[in-house]
């Protein structure tokens, strides 16, 4: 009996002592954190900071966020909480929370990635700290998109390593720190130009950080020097960043939108079904009305129709439509028929060939008389309500492949144009109102119209020049409108110049039935108080929600 | 008197057994041991001597012999001998062990006794199946509960968790589904962890598995035990930690005249819908969307003028459709008549050394949803030889082959949004792909038509148990064990262009593959033996265990040619294609003590120490020890004076068990992929995906049990009741972390969780006549489930919805207190309406905030029940089982926000609705309001979709019907039973009864009852 335990147990103690390596972990398919410690990773988590770019341009949330509850739009046929201001826009709502998850996501990602590089060995210094200051140009944009939502935030500059439920909001100044620190480490270690189309370069830098000083300059934690600073450093772009305004205000928002002069930093999509790179621009749903009316069914050219974003009766009224071309090539107001047959349209009976126009939408309101004439669907400014309205058509893209495929058209972030913009506000807002003029004029001058005759030119010329005396605040906002409508700025643009409230007021209809003064600022997410220790002290709601 | 005994105890389907099994005793009875002309003419005490034999002549040790009537007992030696002294001619000895048949034997003059048991299962209900072994039922030290064959075979089932539906207290199984291959949800005494799984482990024929149960057949199962306690269980160690459920499939058996058993077991019937999702209907509908119009600024529905106003919001087919009265009931359109069927075939038999089953299933079942349906071959062998007569080797193999069809295609929420106005079909009868006005929803009868959409799953499974058994010395037995489990699934999907996913696009497919190869080794020592009074068993075991699994996917898009549906992917264009491996193992030493005296003390220690791969070095080992005391009680003097008692134990345990919880790898910092481009060259990156925790260390559940099992009136009524408290400890818990850190959560050891409850089992027989029979069943669990301790101690975790003293899981949300009435102006004070949703305002400040949730149920039942009832009358037979659970709170999927309250401005059709308007002041459900327009839509339509869980169904009614004999031996079959069974056919349920819903379990499809027709031959 003994001779068989003994045997037994050295069987048992054969096999178990093959198996010590049976408890290690055996990693195959999962890639180490420690990867980015190589010069390869540090590639790829740069990489990794721009996607969440898509995050914000194109995307619904932001959209709503942005070009919602303002002056030149109103709700079309949306979710009401983000146009109407409704009780709805409360610390639950989904839209708030998911660009916070997605824009502190960006900034741990960029934070990793700045922690870790100084250690990576083996690679150029030069292209090292220009990959550093791309990720600390991502981070400073995506706490810049924050602070100008929700005011005072949560600054993080290390990445996550553990478990951690302390969270603060610190004061808008400290975050309007570390953003301009962030900047200007990036100017002084990226390049001034750039083979990958789509990457951050010096005068793209500039412009964000002239940006980001306008807009301290316009909040509580406000210096004396703030429109000085990004009057120069925009100025400092215009002459030496080596973009120049395009011809034609259209070819900015061409497909497939390729590098221009005039674009100088643009959210990167493809057509590409292999990487999926149209999977989240959803710009090209939003603007759309509802024109599947008889005579018309969905198709590419025409986009899948969201409804959301109405433009206001300001909004269509706003330009010169004699001599601002802009008016023209930001907005359509016919649809032609691509469903032929015979239908009852504008309350008769009408045979409709392909090509024909089969809905117009008027900024104007039309006798019945006139109205009676008409063979196809009229839409004027008292039935927009019914769902066809003049639409923007900078996202259009016919390029898609599927009829509810989002769109692989690039987004474009920064513009020249917006610079001579930022450059005149700040011009504006210390006195100089010659030089922001020269500088308007310059930009108003590519969207004047071609008359018939050279005096109608002429006249057209006059009419788009702007004197001194027009330099105000609401004269750059509204040539912000004009040239930049629906172009993801707006509500920012408002809350940035204080005109917010004043100009839902006046100028939206819906809106001001609802807006208050704490408009001005979002809804923390409920999930990141309910989460954070101590969050009645550390982590207050904004006021009025 | 002991045909009786075996009628009682064994299954429907040993009935056609019976008359052999009592003449081959008698003639046993009658040759070998004792002339049937007992003398009894002494009473002077005797000293008797005699062996134990099975029929192969060979002595078995440990044999009870007892005097019937007395306490005088011994048992047998290592040589099969025994010495017992008896109280004279008269005496009769019962003989008892297990696996054998009890055998009665009479002394009549007889001084030396040759005794030969048979095999067989007859007494398998005394035996139960403890885990690397079985132990008689009166030496169980733990909460074990089993259920017999006879048991099982009372209900058809599809799969074999729903066989522990309220048989076993304590044993909670949710339905979650009634589609074709649903697997039911079973929770034992409640849920433990909070992000570890709470399934129990499932052991087949002694090798563990995790891994889709759903591959086996339910018909081959004889035995389920479950192990509900911490010392029944800990000899699992750290897999055992939520119950573990041991499953015996048939093993071949020698019969008398040598000839194999043959059966045959059949069903076929029909499911069939007897409630839809209750919707609007056409005119409902039109209702609803003109309320909802009529409360919006400016008026957009004028009561005076409804042709015009019809007009303006519904378009030219909605109302020529409200003129004719035709409308579409889309569920009903989406839907059919299910049907299932399951064939069965078997033979089992056995040579004097080699014993077999082999079986061969077919199932299949066709859904109430068309297009869906799932096959399954599936193909047993058990084996069992023995070599020499020390030596048995043996196999357990299960192989099966299943296709399921349609499997994620759900036509159900489409179906029940459609508006009934619009009509599914073309002039020319053709399904229209967009009917109506509302864009973005599509037909979802085009996704039926046949091979537009395809979900094709092929799953081979091979799970099996390799054994040798050794007897080196007497009562000292190895053994080893080899178990592999083999699961190789293939999917293929296909969405062509008309289906709803392309819409037009070109069609698009993909691949994937899922390759998972586990083992189980083990290597087992046994040693028992008896030395006078004290019985003692050793086990020793150390066991590996791997899981290796391996999987791949491929899709395409953009397919030119549909016929090809997904297989030739390389026609369209790649998208994505993916492929990951992971591996854990577990390491492990046990040792098990039982130690039995004098049949009345028993004791059972066990400690087991395991090793995962899954935590970082350092904590990759936990330990868990058990202990348990048992008292037979019934074997004292002054119990057994009781005349009424025939059993009674007490129980005591303690013991801690450990749960792994986590995946591979979860201890690393990892990343995850990013997508973005630079002008359209692919510039995919990485992102830091987990924050790294090497502190993870094992979940320990640490328990205590009391039980006490007892039987009244010669067991007429037996029963158990135990009482338990069982303690989670560093829990792994997802930790909910301020999303400002760039994560939502981490898994951390945090918090404790606590489970008490009381469960009690009882069985009656009722009445046992001679033609006629009543028994009962009664199960009844209560258990209470709260959180102790969480990450911050012992504060609430708002943001993971985690509250101290509250069950892990509940609902946590605003309290709907009514409708705003009219005249009560605090309505627009709320940031509300009139006829709009009230809620509480807990807090009092005249505001509605976060502050204003609440705890407003659990999901988790308190109390869960069963009762059981068979009939027998002659040949006939009827079951009637009932389930229930109290004290639970559900959710109902189609009156969760979007389908409750007018939807998209009144184009998506909604769940029935008793709506507050002007003339219909109620608290159910607010004014339908149109959300377009500028128009606030409801707010707190959340809140619409709690509902009181409680239930009482019954889940079955079976009425059998066992042909005479004179009819079976005609077509030379030994038996031959009919049955007719209806399941699910009524449930009490204030949901079904007051809210229109479907069923408590199942809210997102429509119930359904089954019809079945079933027979079973032996041979």
């Amino acid at each position: 009996m003994k001779k068989i335990l003994l045997l037994t147990l050295s069987v048992i103690t054969l096999i178990s002592s093959g198996c010590k390596k049976l408890l290690d972990e055996d990693v195959k398919s999962q890639i180490s954190g420690l990867y980015l410690n190589t010069p390869a990773g540090l590639e790829d988590g740069v990489r990794g900071c721009y996607s969440y770019l898509r995050n914000w341009y194109g995307g619904q949330s932001p959209a709503w966020l942005t070009v919602f509850g303002t002056d030149e739009y109103q709700n079309g046929g949306a979710d009401v909480t983000f146009p109407n201001y409704t009780t709805n826009l409360n610390p639950a709502n989904g839209v708030v929370r998911d660009v916070w998850n997605a824009m502190y996501l960006g900034i741990n990602t960029c934070n990793s990635v700045i922690e870790a590089a100084p250690a990576v060995t083996g690679m150029d210094p030069a292209l090292k700290n220009r990959r550093i200051a791309e990720a600390r140009f991502l981070r400073a944009h995506y706490y810049f998109l924050l602070v100008q939502q929700f005011g005072p935030i949560h600054i993080t500059l290390k990445p996550t390593t553990e478990a951690d439920n302390s969270a603060k909001r610190s004061p808008i100044a400290d975050v309007y720190k570390v953003i301009i620190d962030d900047l200007n480490f990036a100017v002084a270690n990226l390049s001034a130009t750039t083979t990958d189309y789509g990457r951050v370069t010096i005068p793209v830098a500039k412009h964000m950080l002239a940006k980001v000083y306008l807009t301290r300059a316009g909040g509580v934690a406000k210096q004396p020097t703030d429109y000085d600073q990004a009057a120069t450093i925009a100025k400092d772009v215009i002459a030496t960043g080596g973009y120049k305004l395009v011809d034609n205000f259209s070819d900015l928002f061409a497909q497939p939108l390729k590098p221009n002069s005039e674009i100088m930093f643009a959210c990167q999509y493809s057509t590409s079904i292999v990487t999926g790179g149209f999977a989240s621009n959803t710009s090209c749903f939003m603007f759309t009305p509802g024109y599947e009316l008889a005579g018309m069914v969905r198709d590419l050219a025409n986009g899948r129709p969201f409804g959301h974003f109405r433009p206001t009766d300001w909004m269509l009224h706003l330009y010169n439509q004699t001599a601002d071309s802009r008016y023209d090539k930001t907005f359509k107001f016919v649809w032609y028929c691509n469903r032929p047959g015979t239908y009852t349209i504008n309350s008769k009976t009408v045979n409709i060939k392909k090509g024909d126009t089969c809905i117009a939408a008027f900024d104007y309101e039309l006798t019945p008389t006139e109205r009676a004439k008409k063979n196809y669907h009229v839409a004027t400014p008292s039935t927009y309500g019914s769902g066809q309205w003049p639409m923007n058509k900078k996202y259009m893209d016919s390029l898609r492949v599927g009829l509810n495929d989002a769109s692989g058209k690039d987004f474009t972030i920064y513009r020249l144009a917006e610079t001579y913009l930022i450059a005149a506000e700040a011009l504006i807002m210390t006195n100089k109102q010659a030089e922001a003029a020269d500088l308007i004029n310059i930009l108003r001058t590519r969207s004047i119209k071609a008359g018939a005759t050279p005096a109608e030119t002429d006249a057209n010329k006059l009419a788009m020049t702007v004197t001194a005396a027009d330099m105000n605040l609401d004269f750059i906002l509204d040539e912000r409108a004009r040239e930049l409508s629906g172009e993801w700025t707006r509500w920012t643009d408002l809350v940035r110049t204080g005109k917010l409230i004043e100009r839902v007021n006046k100028y939206n209809p819906v809106a001001k039935l609802t807006i208050k003064p704490f408009h001005i600022l979002r809804p923390i997410p409920q999930d990141q108080i309910d989460r954070t220790k101590d969050a009645a002290v550390n982590f207050p709601q904004n006021e009025g929600y | 008197m002991f045909k009786d005994l075996l009628k009682r105890v064994s299954g429907y389907h040993h009935l056609c057994q019976t008359s052999f099994l009592a003449k081959l005793f008698s003639i046993l009875v009658m040759t070998a041991y004792f002339s049937p002309i007992a003398a009894q003419s002494t009473s002077s005490p005797k000293q008797i001597i005699g062996n134990v034999k099975d029929t192969k002549g060979l002595p078995i040790p440990g044999v009870g012999i007892k005097e019937k009537g007395t306490q005088t007992s011994t048992q047998t030696d290592s040589n099969g001998s025994f010495k017992l002294t008896v109280s004279g001619e008269s005496a009769v000895l019962t003989v008892t062990f297990i696996g054998f048949q009890t055998q009665e034997v009479t002394v009549a003059g007889k001084n030396n006794l040759d005794i030969v048991l048979l095999e067989g299962n007859i007494t398998l209900n005394d035996v139960v199946v403890v885990g690397y072994g079985s132990q008689r039922r009166k030496d169980v030290t733990g909460a074990i509960s089993s259920i017999s064959e006879k048991t099982l075979r009372e209900v058809p089932v599809t799969n074999a968790q729903q066989l522990l539906e309220g048989r076993v207290a304590g044993v909670y199984v949710s339905q979650g589904s009634n589609r074709p291959g649903a697997q039911p949800t079973v929770r034992l005494r409640g849920n433990r962890s909070i992000t570890a799984s709470n399934n129990p482990l499932y052991v087949i024929d002694g090798i563990p598995t995790n891994d889709g149960f759903n591959d086996i057949n339910p018909n081959d199962i004889v035995s389920m035990d479950v192990l509900k306690s911490a010392s029944a269980t800990a000899i699992y160690g750290s897999r055992g930690a939520n119950g573990v459920i041991v499953i015996t499939t048939a093993r071949g058996k020698q019969r008398p005249n040598g000839q194999p058993q043959v059966k045959y077991d059949t069903y076929f019937g029909k499911t069939v819908i007897n409630r839809q999702i209750h919707v609007l209907t056409g005119p409902e509908f039109a209702e609803m969307r003109r309320e909802g119009f009529r409360n919006i600024t400016p008026v957009g529905y004028n009561d005076a003028d409804p042709v015009g106003s019809d007009a303006k919001i519904f378009n030219a087919d909605e109302l020529a459709a409200l003129q004719n009265g035709t409308f579409t009931d889309w569920l009903d359109a989406v839907t059919q008549n299910g049907f299932q069927q399951n064939h069965q075939l078997s033979i089992l038999g056995a040579s004097p050394t080699t014993r077999y089953n082999l079986s061969l299933g077919y199932f299949k079942d066709e859904s109430y949803i068309r297009t869906q349906d799932l096959t399954r071959y599936s193909l047993r062998v058990n084996l069992d030889q023995d070599i020499g007569s020390h030596i048995k080797v043996g196999v357990s193999m299960l192989g099966s082959y299943s296709l399921g069809n349609g499997n994620g295609l759900n036509p159900i929420p489409t179906a029940v949004q459609f508006s009934p106005l619009v009509n599914p079909y073309l002039a020319n009868g053709e399904v229209n792909p967009k009917p109506g006005t509302v864009s973005v929803l599509y037909n979802p009868l085009m996704d039926l038509i046949p091979g537009t959409v395809i979900r094709d799953e092929k799953r081979t499974r091979l799970l099996a148990s390799f054994y040798t058994e050794a007897e080196i010395l007497s009562g000292l037995k190895l053994r080893v064990n080899f178990g592999p489990d083999l699961t190789n699934a293939r999917f293929g999907s296909f969405d062509a262009m008309n289906s709803g996913s392309q819409q037009g696009k070109l069609a698009r497919a993909s691949t994937s593959n899922d390759y998972i190869f586990s083992y189980t080794l083990e290597n087992q020592i046994n040693y028992d033996k008896l030395f006078g009074k004290h019985r003692l068993g050793v086990t020793g075991l150390y066991s590996i265990q791997q899981r290796i699994r391996e999987t791949g996917s491929a899709n395409a898009d953009a397919l030119p040619v549909e016929t090809v549906t997904y297989q030739n992917l390389g026609s369209g264009t790649a998208t994505t294609m993916a492929s990951d491996y992971s591996r854990f193992n577990i390491l492990s030493y046990m040792g098990r003590i039982n130690y039995a005296f004098d049949d009345r003390f028993l004791l059972t220690l066990v400690a087991r120490a395991d090793g995962s791969s899954v935590f970082a070095p350092g904590n990759k080992w936990g330990f868990f020890p058990s202990v348990a005391v048992a008292y037979n009680l019934i074997n004292e003097s002054f119990v057994k004076n009781i005349n009424f008692l025939s059993n009674l134990k007490i129980r005591a345990e303690y013991g801690r068990v450990g749960n792994t919880g986590i995946n591979p790898y979860s201890t690393l910092s990892l990343l995850s992929r990013t997508n973005y481009e630079f002008n359209d060259v692919p510039a995919l990156g990485w992102r830091p995906s987990s924050i790294p925790n090497p502190n993870l260390k094992w979940e320990t559940t640490e328990s205590y049990n009391l039980g006490l099992d007892f039987g009244l009136f010669k067991d007429r009524i037996t029963g158990a009741l135990e009482a338990y408290r069982s303690r989670t400890y560093d829990l792994l818990l997802p930790y909910a972390i301020p999303n400002s850190t760039g994560f939502s959560s981490v898994t951390t050891n945090i918090g404790s969780t606590q489970n008490t409850g009381f469960e009690f089992t009882l069985s009656t027989k009722n009445i046992v006549g001679d033609k006629f029979q009543w028994s009962s069943d009664i199960t009844g669990a209560y258990n209470s489930e709260k959180i102790l301790e969480l990450s911050a101690g012992k504060v609430d975790d708002i943001g993971s919805g985690r509250f101290i003293g509250s069950p892990i899981n509940v609902y946590y949300d605003y309290k709907k207190i009514g409708i705003w009435q009219a005249g009560e102006t605090q309505a627009s004070q709320y940031g509300s309406a009139i006829g709009q949703i009230k809620v509480e305002d807990l807090n009092g400040d005249g505001k509605i905030t976060a502050l204003d949730r609440t705890i407003l149920g659990s999901p988790t039942p308190k109390f869960t029940y069963g009762f059981n009832n068979r009939f027998t009358y002659g040949n006939f037979d009827l079951g009637i089982f009932v389930v229930g659970v109290a004290n639970k709170m559900m959710t109902s999927t189609f009156h969760t926000s979007g389908n409750n309250t007018i939807a998209f401005g009144g184009s998506y059709n909604v769940v029935t609705s008793n709506y507050w308007t002007p003339s219909n002041p109620t608290n159910a459900y607010p004014r339908p309001i149109s959300g377009t327009n500028g128009a606030t839509g409801v707010v707190f339509g959340s809140t619409l979709k709690y509902f009181d869980g409680a239930f009482l169904r019954i889940r079955n009614v079976n009425l059998g019907y066992n042909l005479p004999k004179a009819f079976a031996s005609k077509i030379k079959a030994e038996g031959v039973r009919l049955y007719f069974n209806v399941t699910n056919p009524y449930v009490f349920s204030s949901y079904v009864q007051k809210e229109k819903g479907t069923d408590p379990e199942i809210t997102d499809n429509p119930s359904t009852i089954n019809y079945l027709f079933g027979l079973n031959v032996r041979f």
